[in-house]
């Protein structure tokens, strides 16, 4: 059996995988998430039409996001459970057609044309026979009959959709909803089942993907802020100790408040991995006094830093990489993540097989010797010293800021972020976001008149809070974001890391360095497009990369 | 002949190991792909055939 994928930064031979994911999805579970991916389609045909007639649904709306964020990279590799998501999702559809040929009824006193297409599946029995339909929907199927340009930029609008609803589902996690973005979501998905479009009309959509992401980060800000308060300043501990453990990943902030409140007085100490470090900053999650620090690095690097853990780890969100077994029985996956075998928290989110694998587990037996490093530079925070930082623009002490961020991975050539940011010069500061920090966020960088070298902003999504950093700071400048002494040098991986592109793109953000290797589905006819809208460039080496940066501009 | 691997290319996806169709089979994945059981190899290829990241070469 075969496959087509090429949604991430490490397609294989950069062009896709066909025999088997990079990432460790197999071509049966590829298969089953283009099947969603048609369903979820088809549910938005039925979904968009009822609401131009005036009615939604909430379940349709929750259920659009949840399906779109479990094919993300990384979310969700146990094919069992897409086929369920399929049947569910096939039923979902159902209540969507009715809901639409209710209120058509109800307008024309008619019943309206059947929808076809995606619109008209119905799923296979069996997850054999859900495979077998996968196989005439695929991306070569979609090549085949609109050519490689129009399907890259299908793709493009569809892995943006994919990261903004995995936001979207976080900021729903802690009660932000909005109907405006639930409403772009079936308009879009409606767009990706039209038979013909012009380029303009594909170009707009892209960057609408963008500008709706946006607002979806605000949301996401919004719930993170509005639940846990401002992330402030803080210190993290990076070595362990002594004691019981539990190590959490992912993004979602209220299952780590969960957890840490069934966990308190237990004796157990809760570290954060790879993209939860930021929560260390959040006044609602340090009161905790047992969040005892950061554990590891980036998500690559899994197999054997869980492997020397010893006690329970919990995956929320992306990034799971397939288990050892060295710890599958003490590994387990909450929300959408999920991998055959390993034992999912359901909604209820009872956390004690968790908490009773990390009482059998050895726990660490000694405290190591204390490291620290210093999170919580939100834009509250940021902004909050905004004269200091306007004056040392002013006065030369800081002559440029570089946002080092996005997502890492496992290539060889990530080497140049690490690389980057070590030659960065001394007086320049440095913004990051994202797991790709941690090729740099344990060197000591200093400060320039008490303002930290290294800013660490905070997850993926904090992206909005570098945008209204570089936004306020552009006003205090008056200038416009592209004439800031700011260059973006960007890491990508999967397609959150896309719907942040394309909102940069939105904002009419130019010359971002873009690495390590551009997208595999876009085309050349499609990157000149970028590259004449918006300079955008692939990254070089970081020597020539930062003198371009810094050689003083021809006026 | 048995596989190779370039740890420097292999991202742990687990293919090789996924359809190696040797008994016992000839990959575990560690932190990288290992090549466990050599001896056990059949040759078939199909652990090249399947690594996306074209880690993997049969050799003597």
């Amino acid at each position: 059996m075969s496959m087509f994928c090429y949604q991430c930064e490490q397609s294989s031979k950069g062009t896709g995988c066909t025999a088997f994911g990079v990432c460790g999805k197999d071509p049966e579970t590829a298969a089953l998430q283009d099947l969603l991916i048609y369903g979820v389609k088809g549910l938005a045909m039925y979904a968009h039409r009822a609401r131009q007639l005036g009615v939604a649904d909430h379940d349709i709306d929750v259920c659009t996001i949840e399906v779109l964020f479990t094919t993300v990279t990384n979310v969700n590799f146990d094919a069992a459970r897409i086929a369920e998501i399929a049947h569910s999702l096939a039923g979902m559809r159902d209540k969507a057609k009715a809901l639409y040929e209710q209120a058509y009824q109800a307008k024309h006193g008619t019943m309206p044309e059947p929808l076809g297409g995606p619109a008209a599946w119905t799923p296979a029995e069996t997850q054999d026979g859900l495979v077998a339909q996968a196989q005439q929907i695929g991306i070569e199927a979609a090549r085949a009959k609109f050519g490689d340009d129009v399907t890259a930029l299908q793709e493009l609008i569809l892995y943006g959709l994919k990261g903004v609803a995995a936001y979207a589902d976080h900021a729903y996690v802690l009660g932000q909803e909005d109907d405006n973005v639930y409403a772009f979501f079936h308009e879009a998905l409606d767009f990706l089942t039209r038979t013909t479009y012009t380029l303009d009309e594909l170009v707009g959509m892209t960057l609408k993907v963008g500008e709706v992401n946006l607002t979806v980060m605000a949301m996401l800000d919004a719930a993170n802020t509005g639940t846990y308060g401002h992330p402030v300043p803080t210190k993290v501990r990076v070595t362990p100790v002594n004691g019981k453990a539990i190590l959490v990943s992912g993004h979602d902030l209220k299952d780590l408040q969960l957890l840490l409140e069934q966990t308190e007085g237990l004796g157990i100490n809760i570290y954060t991995h790879g993209e939860m470090l930021p929560a260390h900053g959040y006044p609602e999650l340090k009161k905790y006094a047992h969040l005892a620090g950061n554990y590891g690095g980036a998500w690559q690097d899994q197999r054997k830093e869980f492997d020397a853990f010893p006690g329970a780890i919990l995956m929320t969100t992306n990034c799971i990489q397939k288990p050892k077994e060295t710890y599958q029985g003490r590994i387990f996956t909450t929300g959408l993540v999920a991998w055959p075998d390993v034992v999912h928290i359901g909604a209820e989110k009872d956390f004690t097989p968790v908490i009773e694998a990390a009482q059998a587990a050895e726990g660490f037996t000694e405290d190591t010797e204390a490291q620290s490093i210093i999170v919580g530079f939100g834009h509250n925070t940021v902004l909050g010293v905004a004269p200091v930082v306007i004056d040392a623009v002013k006065s030369g002490a800081i002559r440029h800021f570089f946002l080092i961020g996005g997502c890492d991975g496992a290539k060889p050539g990530r080497n140049y972020y690490t690389e980057f940011a070590e030659q960065v010069p001394q007086d320049c500061v440095i913004l990051t976001l994202a797991c790709g920090k941690y090729r740099f966020n344990k060197l000591d960088f200093g400060e320039i008149g008490g303002i930290p070298r290294l800013l660490d902003i905070g997850q993926c999504n904090d992206a909005y809070s570098a945008i209204k950093i570089a936004v306020a700071l552009a006003e205090a400048f008056g200038v416009g974001v592209n004439d800031l002494p700011l260059s973006l040098i960007l890491s990508w991986y999967e397609q959150k890391a896309v719907c942040i592109l394309l909102t940069l793109l939105h904002l009419g953000i130019k010359n971002i360095r873009l690495g390590p290797s551009l997208p595999a589905f876009v085309t050349p006819a499609i990157l000149q497009v970028l590259v004449d809208n918006f300079n955008i460039m692939p990254i070089g080496t970081a020597e020539e990369d930062l003198a371009c940066i810094l050689s003083p501009k021809v006026a | 002949m048995r596989p190779y691997v370039d740890e420097e290319l292999c991202t742990t996806c687990g293919a090789c190991e996924e359809v190696c169709p040797a008994d016992p089979n000839v990959f575990v994945i560690e932190d990288k792909s290992k090549v466990v059981h050599p001896e056990a190899c059949i040759e078939c290829g199909a652990c090249v055939e399947a690594c996306p990241t074209e880690a993997i070469t049969l050799k003597e």
